[in-house]
């Protein structure tokens, strides 16, 4: 469990816009092990999408990813060329896309996908096995195998998604990097899709990054999670640890606006002010204009990653003044009012 | 895709309610005007039979002189032969071996000279030259138009005029020198399809690859490509068609190559623009994220989403290059005068119809009109079927 697959390091990515440079990805280190589900978690335009399609380097001009390592079995990722990354693309870290609507080739049938994809990774197989194998893929996902046949418009949402997890099974890769695979798909679908992707996990061994703003489905599926804001990350730590104690204040504000039905408080907490813009970031920590617990430090230096527990990590002067009143701090929800 | 959705539904209502039912339904299939399709594709069966039919139904050789000639209004004196027999003869040949009445020294009698192996019988008067032809002394009369027809009206019933250029003989009346105009309107379609064919089969094959690698590639091969064709697109039209075909000289194949150098920017712009569209669809980055190389992208995916617009553009080049087709020929740049090209015809009657010909330049214009409107409405229709979204919108 321990063994990193991924291993991302000080990685940076950003966009030239006509308003400026936009630091979509600044500096984030994170690793993925074999075999856990990382949940990825942040607001809309933290850049969290930006880091899955940067670990395939799929980011096309005018982003650019401008520094940092990306290693994946022991090899950097960025130091690769073209033709090297087309040998990983599919094969060996495979994507879910946020849109199953779009994602097929609406001029293809189901069927000629799998064919596809199979064949420019395994030159040797021949259409037919490679039919054959995407009807025992669909068969587990749950799709009957005549539905290969059809184009992607016959389809709903969720089975177009469940196509695409298909797609991203059939070459058995190592990673699978699924970027918020439940966002377009009505409730009850959602659920049946994370439900299978519940199955599929335990039954395949899946090592995957699960990006999504919804922290429901990441308590779902995923074994750690890693809290993004504004381009960096915030907070890392096994999923029951973050549930029970979030630390960094961001992740405390995330975790009280999710609506719950128990409560008997009819009003929603609700986070003040909106994300930093990313061409001119606030100083220090990015945090800090939004937060409860600003401190003067906090708009003057950015405060580093630190484990404050065993394997949780955070980024807040919060937990930074002083390793020795780290015991006195008060176990609970943390200080959010 | 929306189209596939349509089909679908198309063949349900066709397996349960069956042929009749469609029809009733049919007014609502693809959008409202898939009528003016098949409109457009009736003309278009009419033109391509008359042309793969042209030596069956072409009732005269289209390049030989089967009736009158004629000379333009104003220039000399026309001149018409009259008989009392049956037989329709109209050239001036079927007078060989025959004896001709002609008044001395008239535009006729001298014109009749330069034929050899006709008889003339010269009479001081022509008067008396149709008093020989009452009588059955000669076999016909040569005369001036205007004197010969004063005679005919004075006896309707034993003298008629024959080699009418407009009549039984020839319903679409035959030109100045005597050509059947029908049978140069079949044998002209051959022509005219051919280079327009041709012509957007050139631009289409130059101008389709060289959208899809441009819009695909993108940066500076983008720049330079669509410089070059923008400027091509800025020229108008016939006059580069013009230049062109001046350089190439005449023929069905250099006629075509002239004409396509104007169309290779249409099939360019509509390529690139659609393939940047496509490229940036979501299915094309999942495509990438599963590992496709740049070919395959290109082949899968960008391609069969550009094939339905460049039908449409392919229909309409058609109609469009006809017309230029027409107006190059019209300005003599198009094949050898004596093969049947309507706008060539059409240049060629327009001197006559103050003369009152008017069929010489009606019949080649009302074709070129037709077939142009034949591939437009076809080309019309195709666009609201392959592209639905155009007619809702």
């Amino acid at each position: 469990m321990t063994e990193a697959l991924l291993q991302i390091k000080d990685l940076e990515v950003r966009y030239a816009t006509r308003a400026g440079l936009v630091r979509a990805v600044d500096g984030v280190d994170l690793e993925v092990r074999r075999g856990e589900t990382l949940g990825l978690v942040g607001e809309s335009g933290c850049g969290k999408s930006t880091l899955g399609f940067s670990i395939l380097r799929l980011i096309r001009p005018p982003g650019e990813i401008v520094g940092g390592q990306i290693f994946f079995g022991g090899e950097d990722l960025l130091q690769k060329t073209e033709q090297e990354m087309i040998h990983v693309r599919g094969k060996r870290i495979a994507m879910i896309f946020q849109d199953p609507m779009t994602c097929l080739n609406p001029l293809q049938r189901i069927d000629d996908h799998f064919i596809e994809t199979v064949r420019t990774h395994e030159k040797g197989v021949s259409a037919r096995e490679a039919r054959q194998r995407a009807a025992d893929l669909m068969n587990k996902l749950g799709i009957i195998a005549g539905r290969l046949m059809d184009y992607p418009h016959q389809l709903s949402g969720g089975m177009r998604q469940r196509v695409m997890i298909g797609l991203a099974l059939a070459l058995n890769s190592d990673l699978i990097i699924a970027d918020e695979p439940t966002t377009s798909l009505d409730v009850i679908v959602e659920a049946q899709i994370l439900e299978l992707m519940k199955g599929l996990k335990r039954d395949f061994s899946l090592t995957m990054i699960l990006i999504t703003h919804n922290m429901g489905i990441v308590a779902e599926l995923a074994d750690r999670i890693a809290v993004m804001y504004a381009g960096k990350l915030v907070e890392v730590a096994e999923a029951v640890d973050l549930y029970d104690e979030p630390l960094h204040p961001y992740t405390q504000g995330l975790l009280k606006s999710i609506p719950n039905i128990s409560l008997e408080e009819q009003k929603l907490e609700t986070m003040p002010g909106s994300p930093p813009d990313l061409i001119e970031p606030p100083t220090g920590c990015r945090f800090h204009p939004r937060c409860p617990y600003a401190m003067e430090k906090c708009s003057a230096i950015e405060p580093p990653m630190r484990e404050v527990e065993n394997g949780h990590r955070a980024a807040c002067w919060l937990y930074l003044r002083s390793q020795k009143r780290e015991n006195e701090r008060q176990p609970g929800r943390g200080p959010w009012p | 895709m929306i189209a596939r959705e349509r089909a679908t539904t198309l063949r349900d209502v066709l397996r349960q309610d069956g042929l009749a039912s469609w029809f009733a339904k049919g007014a609502k299939w693809y959008g409202t005007e898939w009528y003016i399709t098949l409109v457009g594709v009736l003309i278009l069966i009419v033109v391509i039979g008359f042309t793969l039919l042209a030596n069956r139904l072409a009732p005269y050789d289209p390049e030989k002189f089967v009736g009158q000639t004629f000379s333009k209004p104003g220039s000399g004196v026309q001149v018409i032969v009259v008989r009392n027999d049956s037989t329709d003869v109209d050239n001036p040949e079927s007078l060989v071996g025959k004896t001709v009445g002609v008044e001395v020294n008239s535009t006729a009698a001298s014109q009749l000279k330069a034929i050899e192996g006709v008889t003339l019988k010269k009479q001081p008067r022509v008067k008396k030259a149709f008093k020989d032809l009452l009588e059955g002394q000669v076999d016909a009369v040569v005369a001036d138009a205007s004197v010969g027809q004063q005679s005919v009206d004075e006896h309707p019933d034993e003298l008629k005029i024959t080699g009418q250029p407009f009549g039984k003989r020839f319903i679409m009346g035959t030109d100045n020198l005597g050509r059947d105009v029908f049978s140069r309107i079949l044998h002209g379609a051959d022509i005219v399809l051919k280079v327009a064919l041709l012509s957007a089969i050139f631009s289409a094959l130059v101008g389709v690859p060289l959208g899809l690698l441009s819009g695909f590639i993108g940066g500076r091969l983008d720049k330079a490509v669509s410089l070059v064709m923008d400027s091509v697109y800025s020229f108008p039209g016939l006059i580069l068609a013009i230049a062109m075909a001046a350089m190439l000289g005449p023929g069905v194949l250099n006629m075509a190559v002239a004409i396509s150098v104007v169309y290779v920017p249409t099939y360019f712009r509509v390529a690139r623009g659609q393939t940047l569209s496509v490229k940036e669809e979501l299915y094309v980055e999942a495509a990438r994220s599963l590992g496709a190389r740049a070919a395959t992208i290109l082949r899968l995916y960008v391609f069969p989403n550009v094939i339905p617009s460049i039908v449409v553009v392919f229909s309409m080049n058609i109609a469009d290059a006809i017309l230029t087709e027409a107006g190059l020929s019209f300005l003599g740049l198009g094949i050898d005068p004596s093969k049947p090209d309507w706008g060539y015809d059409l240049s060629k009657g327009k001197a006559f119809l103050p003369g009152g010909y008017w069929w010489i330049i009606t019949f080649p214009g009302m074709m070129i009109a037709l077939v142009t409107l034949g591939f437009a409405l076809f080309g019309e229709g195709l666009n609201e079927i392959l592209n639905p979204r155009l007619a809702e919108s």
